[in-house]
């Protein structure tokens, strides 16, 4: 936590892994296998796991709603089952996804506001840059630059631009959930 | 807190405040006008989660639209577009005389 901040509110500069995080994970690592809470082959399964994804799912998941209508609606009225049913995922422990249609007159950007929202059990991790202070403060303020100056270029010529931020956070994952304060 | 459910299409407007602990509000947001899209459902509130507490009760988060021009005002140097957020009940403020669920 840096010295600035004493909520430790400082917001993340995903461009560098700085040591300190990589001591504070593999002490974390330690402690949870010597505690049991897990194992090194749950670790490496799950690290694996999550290696294997690539965007390249994404984009077989478009193509697949490009070229079958049934999934394309299924996929925007309720996408973890379709998904589930048509990739065979396991997005049980998956937060909710919304999936939203480009169109000739709308294009859609998702900026990323820390709440550990990004869909990895499809998507594998993300990009460092998705994350960076950099690309967080300046898509939302001129998509359009921003879109012309990335690698991957969305077209810039439609006409109206529209952004989610923050998807919801999951309620599982809290064990201190029967601590009183 | 239990405020009167929005209703999508309802005024709103995002408080103004600067916590230093988590917080998921985008400061851009804060102190601008928006329209309720929908309710995503109630969660636990991060802002506490992330201090290994409760977070309870559960908060209903608001999808809520901005116009980009209403956001940046003279600073925006695009044509305008629609920022889509996920804001939670207690920072949004409903705007009088607009549409609210009837409770």
């Amino acid at each position: 936590m840096r010295s600035d901040s004493p909520g430790g509110a400082a917001p993340v500069d995903a461009d560098e892994i700085r040591p300190d995080s990589r001591r504070l994970e593999e002490a974390l690592r330690g402690l949870l296998l010597e505690r049991g809470v897990f194992t090194e082959v749950d670790l490496r399964r799950q690290i694996e796991a999550t290696g294997a994804r690539t965007p390249l799912l994404g984009a077989r998941i478009v193509a697949r709603a490009w070229a079958d209508a049934g999934f394309r609606d299924a996929l925007l009225a309720e996408a973890r089952p379709a998904l589930e049913q048509a990739f065979a995922l396991d997005l049980e422990h998956t937060p909710e996804i919304t999936v939203l249609e480009n169109t000739a007159g709308v294009h859609h950007v998702v900026c990323c506001t820390l709440c550990s929202c990004y869909p990895r059990n499809i998507l594998g991790v993300p990009p460092l840059w998705y994350k960076s202070r950099e690309y967080r403060s300046r898509v939302v303020i001129e998509p359009r630059a921003s879109a012309r100056s990335g690698s991957s270029t969305p077209r810039p010529t439609c006409a109206t631009w529209s952004f989610r931020c923050a998807r919801r956070a999951p309620m599982a994952g809290t064990k201190s959930a029967s601590r009183r304060w | 807190m239990s405020a009167r459910p929005l209703s999508p299409g309802a005024k709103v407007r995002v408080r103004t405040g600067d916590p230093l602990t988590h917080c998921r509000t985008p400061r851009y947001l804060r102190g601008r006008q928006g329209t309720v899209v929908r309710a995503l459902g109630r969660f636990a509130n991060p802002e506490e989660l992330a201090y290994h507490r409760p977070g309870l009760p559960a908060l209903v988060l608001y999808q809520v639209a901005f116009e980009a021009r209403e956001v940046w005002g003279e600073r925006l140097t695009e044509p305008s577009y629609r920022i889509h957020a996920d804001v939670f009940e207690h920072w949004l403020e409903p705007l009088p005389g607009e549409a609210e669920a009837s409770s």
